[in-house]
């Protein structure tokens, strides 16, 4: 049993070390499900988080005028007093730092839009923009992400394609 | 004195009710603060499982589909969340009566292993850790702590977190962002993981910056020495405790406080069982 434990103990760690070749990184990909079990140690490193990012939309009215940008979400000016110790927010831009990330690396990947369109963090921001609560004249909601920081100026990393606001709602 | 610290690490009992200990504590954070945000996982969330269903293939067809979508739908799962506290707290509470219970934390490993299956998107390093930890804990609890199991789970989390702290050291040892020590500066800048007053100071004095980004390097990559020597691994984990409090205070990375150091017991068992013997 001792020698069965230290095989799976030896595979698990020996898996943790070889994600981090990108290499092998990729090959092992194809078992995503899997590896999102194994730990991933490379934290702030090679490129750490550099940015803020603000998640931003508009309307289209039904008589097709284009409303001005709403933050949807960002990032609070400071953390609270004690989030040393309690820090919800800490997830929600997580969140949205990992949905931003994996949406830019995968639209400079496959450069096709319809495939952007269909692809997970693209939806899972879609889905909470058109969720929202919208003017009933509002029938087309389009998003941005915006970076920024106390070096950088605000840049665009994604612009949407526009889209129907679904009817199905809570 | 160092050795009779160290040596007392040597009683797997001690070192599991430390482990565990504080290993509880972050979880009841992490599952208030899931809890606080347990809106992203509802049906118009930014996590929604509508969305989360289609990535992967297994969630829409075969054998197992239909027990992930009763499992990891939105009702479900934020329902989870609450176990997941409940799970926390009776861990905390079992521990301070001496018990370590086999159930709650196999039933704690298995409601944290949802969080990845459902979507990666959010999840940190003190997740990712608290998973090893409970892993090892799960099956160091089912064993027998007495048994020589429980000894090799230690084994694995020790490895796991000088593995951590390498692979983390190693991948900024050979980034040109960090041998310039821009890195921190970056980091600093932001609201996200930044501190007004430390990114003033480093942008105004690049010695600071060179001052704290190079021991960190150093302390992450030679972090593995400490299981030669108990001097030099009470060294290490008080930087590490001081490393981990820094991160909490001045970057909001409060999860992994705990996360961390609570594998720094099964460490001191390693240490202890190396160099005490």
């Amino acid at each position: 049993m001792c020698t069965l434990i230290t095989i799976v103990f030896s595979f698990l760690l020996s898996l943790s070390l070889l994600r981090e070749i990108p290499t092998v990184s990729k090959a092992l990909g194809r078992f995503s499900t899997f590896m999102s079990f194994i730990p991933n140690w490379s934290f702030f490193a090679p490129t750490p988080g550099m940015y803020d990012y603000h998640l931003l939309y508009r309307g289209v009215n039904h008589s097709g005028e284009v409303l001005d940008w709403v933050e949807a979400l960002s990032v609070k000016d400071k953390r609270g007093p004690f989030a040393f110790i309690w820090h919800p927010d800490k997830k929600i831009l997580k969140t949205i730092i990992d949905l931003t990330q994996e949406l830019v690396r995968f639209s400079v990947l496959v450069n096709d839009n319809k495939q952007i369109c269909l692809s997970i963090p693209y939806l899972h921001i879609l889905n909470y923009i058109s969720s929202l609560q919208h003017e009933s004249s509002i029938k087309k909601v389009q998003f941005m992400i915006l970076s920024s920081s106390k070096l950088f100026d605000y840049n665009v990393e994604f612009l949407s394609s526009t889209h129907l606001i679904s009817l199905e709602k809570t | 004195m160092i050795f009779q610290f160290i040596g007392q690490f040597n009683n797997l009992h001690l070192v599991y009710t430390w482990m565990t200990s504080i290993l509880s504590i972050g979880l009841i954070i992490s599952s208030l603060e899931d809890i606080a945000n347990r809106s992203i996982y509802s049906k118009t969330g930014l996590l929604s499982w509508k969305v989360s269903r289609h990535s992967s293939p297994f969630f829409l067809r075969g054998y197992f589909s239909k027990i992930f979508q009763l499992i990891l739908n939105d009702q479900i799962f934020q329902y989870f969340l609450y176990l997941k506290l409940l799970l926390s707290i009776t861990l905390l509470g079992l521990v301070m009566g001496g018990i370590i219970s086999p159930l709650v934390i196999t039933l704690l490993f298995l409601l944290m292993l949802l969080l990845p299956l459902r979507s990666q998107m959010g999840l940190d390093g003190a997740h990712q850790m608290n998973l090893v930890i409970l892993f090892g804990l799960m099956i160091a609890a089912l064993a027998g702590i007495d048994s020589e199991i429980s000894s090799i789970c230690l084994w694995f989390i020790a490895a796991e977190l000088i593995l951590s702290y390498f692979v983390a050291g190693l991948n900024k040892a050979f980034s040109p962002i960090w041998q310039k020590t821009h890195a921190l500066n970056a980091i600093f800048s932001t609201k996200t993981y930044g501190h007004e007053t430390l990114f003033r100071l480093i942008t105004n004095n690049k010695a600071i910056a060179f001052a704290l980004c190079w021991p960190m390097v150093c302390f992450e990559l030679f972090f593995v020495t400490s299981l030669y020597s108990v001097y030099l691994c009470l060294v290490f984990c008080v930087v590490g405790i001081g490393f981990h409090l820094f991160n909490a205070i001045f970057m909001g990375l409060n999860t992994f406080l705990f996360a961390f150091l609570a594998t720094y017991p099964a460490l001191f068992y390693c240490v202890a069982k190396i160099n005490t013997q």
